[in-house]
């Protein structure tokens, strides 16, 4: 029985003087490390207090996240990751709308066009903006502006009566 | 939401429900710019007819719709809209280009290639080739 005890203790010791023997990393040395994998992501940060590493941020995807946090734990060191980070997909600004000169010939060809085959009507470009007047049917005016929208000219002015 | 969004909003609910694809709605200088393709004209007429419910004459200023049906196949027959006139088949995509044949209202003429948003390439029953205003087209 004493033996037994006795080998416990040994065992024990044995267990403490591996984990002593383990070389402790100091938190700003592991900060070093864990900012490095960071730096990958700009919207994110990370934190080392005690060997745990403190994720912060946002991604745009659950698995960019767990794949950091993967690269985190990895790390000799860092006992652990505390995930404070959240998932926000990235809205990309659109695109400005490309407008088009309401007095390029080109398009003046296509308003020509347009309005072809609609009677009463009238167009001229006024403070550079394309201007429609005179009397049409409301299923004329559908058709005229289908036309027109597509041209994107910027401001158009719908100044004609419809019946 | 922006009030113009606010305005709008059947308009876009109209093109998400239609299906029109890379729907893009945008708010510039003052005006919303709804874009997007269908894939037939019935779709898109859905769009303008969500415009017509809220402005009766289509007189917006404040709102851009630019609603293409577009991807036709070659080969897809297209049905002439004409409002009671022939549809002018024309030698170039412009109205000042000769006319080099019609097609009646109704009848049916078979697409070439959407030369652009505008102008369709078409062929008409007995073989003849130009270029139609795609208004007066149903896909």
């Amino acid at each position: 029985m004493k033996k037994t005890i006795a080998m416990a203790a040994l065992a024990v010791a044995i267990s403490f003087g591996a984990v002593s023997c383990k070389k402790k990393v100091s938190d700003a040395d592991l900060q070093t490390q864990a900012t490095t994998v960071v730096t990958s992501n700009p919207g994110a940060s990370v934190e080392i207090k005690d060997g745990v590493a403190h994720l912060s941020g946002t991604f745009e995807t659950q698995e960019e996240k767990d794949a950091m946090i993967k690269q985190l734990k990895a790390i000799n060191g860092i006992k652990d990751v505390h995930d404070m980070a959240t998932v926000a997909p990235a809205t990309a600004a659109p695109a400005p709308v490309a407008i088009e000169s309401a007095v390029d010939p080109a398009v003046q060809q296509k308003v020509k066009d347009a309005v072809k085959d609609i009677p009463g009507v009238k167009v001229e470009v006024i403070n550079g903006e394309l201007t429609l007047t005179g009397n049409i049917s409301s299923s004329d005016a559908r058709k005229v502006k289908e036309s027109v929208d597509a041209l994107k000219v910027g401001k158009v002015n719908y100044n004609y009566t419809v019946k | 939401m922006s009030t113009l969004q606010d305005k709008y909003s059947s308009v876009v609910s109209a093109a998400q429900s239609a299906g029109i694809s890379d729907l893009q709605v945008q708010e510039q200088d003052g005006i919303l710019y709804v874009s997007g393709s269908a894939t037939n004209t019935a779709a898109k007429d859905a769009v303008w007819n969500a415009l017509g419910a809220i402005d009766s004459t289509y007189s917006a200023s404040d709102i851009n719709i630019d609603v293409q049906v577009s991807g036709l196949a070659a080969g897809t027959s297209l049905t002439v809209a004409t409002d009671d006139s022939n549809l002018n088949i024309r030698q170039e995509p412009s109205t000042d280009a000769a006319v080099i044949g019609k097609a009646s209202k109704g009848s049916s003429i078979t697409l070439v290639e959407q030369t652009s948003d505008d102008w369709w390439k078409v062929k008409t029953s007995d073989g003849q080739e130009g270029y139609a205003y795609s208004r007066y087209l149903r896909a």
